[in-house]
């Protein structure tokens, strides 16, 4: 069980990344931070721009596109489609980084995300979001790249090597 | 920092390097303490992203990404070692253990000295930062994320309680 405030990052399988969080607020707030646009934009562009665009077709089907403009205005823009809503619950949807000559509605590369969000102990909330890279290419780049199981211990390593740096 | 065209499909090369960041980040309660704070204003993954396209990077990349050059800089880290013990300590013939190190020594990770018939060689981290800016970054972003959501939420629960 996730202690509050702290963000867990693993990878269930080679195709997927899994990141929980708990936070202390009641599950149908928490969906309703995560679903609606106006507070959507308070909270996904992290400390690093500001949201220009938060388009949200939420139903089954629909689109979404989210658009940044960092300092600098250099402009980062995903969107995608939603899959499954269950309210309160779990939202399916894709997601495509927008690249020079990506089409607004191309799903073509588009990674899987499956956000659950979870009543915990003390009326918190267990955010889960499990990103399926779910492609043959994507497994065998990271296959290629020496990604196997058991790569972890030897990245500490060079994470704390690094951190002594900083 | 020049952001060239990308030569080759990116969301592949985005998804490898989240493989990066996953693998790479070991499940510790400070590590967010060391995250890097002097970031561009962009999302840091995508700036890397980028940042990775420059050659020096992409290459530190590469060469970590190998599991036998991955256990040369664990036994550097303890400290220089020539070549022959290397070759003990991995159980490889010389000739491989000798092209890994090309590889290390050709990004900087490895940095070679003479000392008498041996070639010693000792880690050199500052070429592993860029890896660990990455692995940094994307983790670093959703900690970002989180925290303000929790902003968000403390409002709503206000306007919760009112209503």
């Amino acid at each position: 069980m996730p202690h509050t405030g702290i963000l867990d990052v693993s990878f269930p399988s080679d195709e997927e990344i899994l990141i929980t969080r708990t936070v202390n607020a009641p599950r149908h707030l928490v969906y309703k931070a995560w679903t609606t646009p106006d507070l959507v934009r308070r909270w996904w562009p992290g400390r690093r721009g500001e949201m220009t665009v938060a388009d949200m077709d939420f139903r089954v089907g629909g689109a979404w596109r989210y658009v940044m403009v960092a300092h600098g205005e250099f402009e980062v823009a995903f969107h995608g489609t939603y899959r499954e809503i269950v309210p309160n619950e779990r939202i399916v949807h894709t997601e495509i980084m927008e690249m020079p000559g990506t089409a607004p509605d191309s799903e073509e590369g588009a990674v899987l995300n499956t956000v659950t969000f979870e009543v915990a102990d003390g009326g918190a909330t267990l955010v889960s979001m499990r990103t399926d890279a779910g492609s043959k290419e994507v497994r065998d780049i990271i296959a290629q790249s020496g990604m196997e199981d058991g790569v972890r211990e030897q990245f500490e390593m060079i994470e704390e090597l690094a951190a002594a740096l900083s | 920092m020049p952001l060239e065209a990308p030569r080759e499909p990116m969301v592949p090369l985005i998804r490898t390097l989240l493989s990066f960041t996953v693998l790479g980040r070991p499940n510790t309660a400070s590590a967010e303490t060391r995250a890097p704070t002097d970031l561009p204003l962009i999302p840091i993954w995508i700036y890397d992203v980028f940042m990775a396209r420059a050659a020096t990077t992409a290459d530190a990349f590469n060469a970590v990404a190998e599991p036998r050059r991955r256990e040369i800089l664990d036994a550097l880290s303890e400290g220089e070692r020539p070549v022959n013990e290397l070759v003990d300590l991995l159980g490889l013939a010389q000739p491989h253990v000798s092209r890994h190190l090309r590889v290390l020594r050709e990004v900087g990770a490895v940095v070679a000295r003479d000392e008498g018939r041996h070639r010693v060689y000792r880690l050199n981290p500052q070429a592993l930062k860029p890896i660990h800016d990455w692995v940094a970054g994307y983790r670093h972003l959703w900690e970002e994320r989180f925290e303000l959501l929790e902003d968000v939420l403390e409002d709503l629960k206000e306007s919760d309680t009112q209503e």
